[in-house]
């Protein structure tokens, strides 16, 4: 439980149908007195505690801190250091709550483990789970839980998957909960204050000179940059190079400290190609590429049309109909057939 | 479902006498007590007769002065940042030394964090793995400058107890003018005390400990120890503690100490009693674990122990849902636990910190509470063992 009203409704609805129900908090960050509000801040954590209490059942805070820095946020700045853009929402879900976490309610008698997502699961006669997409399409998460598995699937409830967003808020507001239905969406990375996330690098990295050279496609150096991980594929803004057309960056070389730009011409691509694949249903892999999909490349992109064949070693090659802007080694790939996810990765 | 409360240490309820105390009080005796007409002179009095109280439960003679304030912390504060300022404007260019253990309450060691911003030399002094404090080390640590050394009663996590007396002496012994303050939120009201036996500079206590109200705490200061205030404004509390005082706070502290000395010998001899039982019922009832701290010198109420293979968090979750109220290392506001610095100064390995648990009994804990407490550690440490996360 975060404390905002996702979380706080799907406690509510689950004791309402009479689950017996624990609240648990992740303790991520431990807060200066200075930080600034995010997700697992103090005053949230108390927002939860306030909704359990006041629902009747306990709560618990687990200190998960080392595990954070550990697999979450040590990860992040080097995935940026190395010339890619992560989404650390990804590892935090698929190691924090729905490995380490989902373990822990376990421990406390817990059969489900429910989260506030908003993405859907079902179950076939077989018995096999399915991933969906939530049914307020603006606010759906699946893209950050392709990493469910079957196992895990089994154990997790989504209790606002089929509410939009303003119902769910209703059902706040009707439970008493008037000011945490009136909490804003998170839009920021918890972890970063107002999202100067390359300030955040930068104090953890320890060497001091990260400057490097801004060449273009053939290889002429047109500037000068301070540090890679400023820098994201796609990113236009900020360059400091001046021209006619725009520059994108549409390449990161870590190798060579070099960001590539060109103009948007440049920064379109037919293919994909995803490393260490998770399919949500590993029944299906053999019907892969014949089945019509599409794919997000980013939380915020649409589906774009394309197919996906599977290669060695969990790697998967996809393959748009028409190309596709941005692609951005880091990022997580996420193939839907209709509303289902079948499964993703990051992209390499 | 019933629930029983092992967790003395963190606070104790409200004794009924000292809640009628209370009740009278805020009922009865509603003026400021610094107000020059009837109401405020029966406030008054309340509190210099609880202070006279405090003083005579202490055996403090006629040489000190109790100090009410609004906790055990604020006690701490007072005392510490309250000589080393009295220190700095007498002797305006030498920046004073000041000694304590790694195994103080967060008040002292964040007071001492603090103090190190403003130009203060601290030094920590460490303890062996049974939590003696290294009186070589202490005594060797002493300087030229040293003004202050703060050496807890006991230590609230594992209840070892410190040899006041014998290191008071020894510090006085290298030199007399160090102040000596001792942090006696565990000691007063779980065991006898008397600065006849231990004459302490400074001492602080708090009254949520020995079943009086929380938000109120006092120190003690010895005639002739010079400290500045910290908190700044009316001339209340002999000019140290500014602020309209807590007239049932102040009395529910004498009240407390009242009932506690009323049935002393009879309280701390059951108390030890029932911590034994707790200790040797435990030990018969599960394999694979260690007590904490010292085996012998420590106050017989508390019992923290290491279970083998299990997450003190884990378990302590467990516990609450079984009804059982313990604590491990020490929680954030938002109730987070984070790894004991008090155990880690014992030298333990990682696995014993994770997994230790402090239970302390007190006044209403009963033999059928540790029984059944007993049954259900066992049923939740079986279970955590069996199923790993």
């Amino acid at each position: 439980m975060s404390g905002g009203v996702d979380s706080s409704v799907s406690a509510v609805i689950l004791k309402e149908r009479g689950y017996r129900v624990i609240g648990v908090s992740m303790h991520l960050l431990s807060a200066g007195p200075s930080s600034a509000k995010t997700c697992c801040s103090i005053n949230d954590i108390l927002d939860a505690k306030k909704v359990c209490v006041r629902l009747g059942i306990p709560h618990f805070v687990i200190n998960l801190e080392e595990e954070f820095k550990t697999f979450v946020t040590d990860p992040f700045v080097s995935e940026y250091i190395n010339g890619r853009t992560p989404n650390p929402c990804i590892l935090c879900n698929r190691i924090l709550k729905f490995d380490i976490l989902l373990k822990r309610v376990k421990e406390l008698g817990a059969e489900f483990l429910a989260t506030g997502h908003y993405a859907r699961i079902t179950k076939n006669k077989s018995g096999k789970y399915f991933l969906l997409k939530s049914k307020d399409i603006l606010k759906d998460q699946s893209y950050v839980l392709y990493n469910l598995t079957q196992g895990s699937l089994r154990d997790i409830v989504f209790p606002v998957g089929n509410f939009d967003k303003e119902y769910t808020r209703k059902i706040a507001l009707e439970a008493g909960f008037s000011q945490i239905s009136n909490k804003k969406d998170s839009v920021d990375l918890c972890f970063i204050s107002g999202g100067n996330y390359a300030g955040f690098i930068e104090k953890q990295i320890k060497f001091s000179e990260n400057k490097g050279f801004i060449k273009n496609l053939t290889g002429d150096i047109l500037g000068e940059h301070n540090g890679i991980f400023n820098y994201t594929v796609g990113q236009r803004k900020g360059l400091g190079l001046p021209s006619k057309s725009p520059f994108y960056v549409i390449k990161i070389s870590a190798d060579t400290n070099e960001i590539i730009v060109g103009n948007l011409e440049n920064c379109y691509n037919s293919e994909l190609y995803i490393k260490d694949f998770n399919f949500i249903n590993p029944h299906g892999i053999s019907e892969l590429n014949k089945m019509d999909l599409t794919a997000k490349i980013r939380y915020s992109s649409p589906n774009y049309k394309c197919k996906a064949f599977v290669l060695e070693n969990d790697a998967v090659k996809v393959l748009f109909d028409e190309p596709v802007k941005f692609i951005t080694p880091g990022q997580s790939a996420v193939l839907y057939s209709g509303l289902k996810v079948v499964g993703g990765g990051i992209i390499s | 479902m019933p629930r029983i409360y092992l967790d003395y240490n963190a606070t104790t309820p409200l004794d009924p006498v000292v809640l009628e105390e209370v009740v009278n009080t805020l009922k009865n005796f509603q003026g400021n007590p610094s107000s020059v007409y009837e109401e405020g002179r029966a406030a008054r009095i309340l509190i210099e007769d609880s202070r006279d109280f405090v003083k005579s439960f202490l055996d403090a003679g006629g040489g000190g002065e109790i100090v009410f304030t609004s906790s055990g912390s604020e006690s701490i504060n007072l005392a510490i940042i309250g000589a080393v300022y009295a220190y700095k404007r007498l002797n305006k260019n030498k920046p004073p030394h000041i000694i304590t253990s790694q195994v103080e309450h967060h008040a002292v060691l964040n007071t001492f964090k603090f103090l190190e911003t403003q130009g203060v030399e601290t030094s920590y002094i460490g303890i062996n793995e049974f939590g003696e404090l290294s009186m070589d080390d202490l005594l060797q640590s002493i300087k030229e400058n040293t003004i202050l050394v703060s050496v807890m009663g006991a230590n609230n996590e594992t209840g070892t107890i410190f040899p006041l007396r014998q290191i008071l002496k020894a510090v006085k012994n290298v030199k007399d003018s160090i102040l000596f303050h001792s942090d006696l939120v565990q000691i007063i009201g779980k065991s006898g005390f008397s600065l006849k036996d231990i004459p302490l500079d400074l001492c602080s206590f708090s009254g949520h400990k020995f079943y009086a109200l929380k938000g109120c705490g006092a120190l003690y200061i010895k005639k002739g120890v010079k400290i500045d205030p910290i908190i700044y404004g009316g001339h209340q509390e002999r000019g140290l503690r500014a602020g309209t005082e807590n007239t049932a706070g102040i009395v529910s502290i004498a009240k407390g100490l009242g009932v506690f000395r009323n049935n002393m010998d009879d309280e701390l001899k059951r108390i030890s009693n029932f911590g034994g039982v707790f200790l040797d019922k435990l030990f018969s009832a599960i394999e694979g674990i260690k007590l904490n701290g010292h085996p012998v010198n420590r106050l017989k109420n508390t019992v923290n122990v290491s279970f083998d293979g299990v997450k003190a968090e884990s378990l302590l979750f467990n516990l609450d849902l079984y009804g059982i109220s313990a604590s491990a290392g020490s929680a954030c506001n938002a109730g987070a636990i984070s790894l004991s610095h008090v155990l880690k100064a014992h030298g333990y390995d990682i696995k014993r910190i994770e997994s230790a648990i402090r239970f302390s009994i007190g006044r209403f804990t009963t033999m059928d509470d540790i029984d059944y407490a007993i049954s259900a550690i066992k049923k939740g440490v079986l279970k955590l063992r069996t199923n790993p996360a």
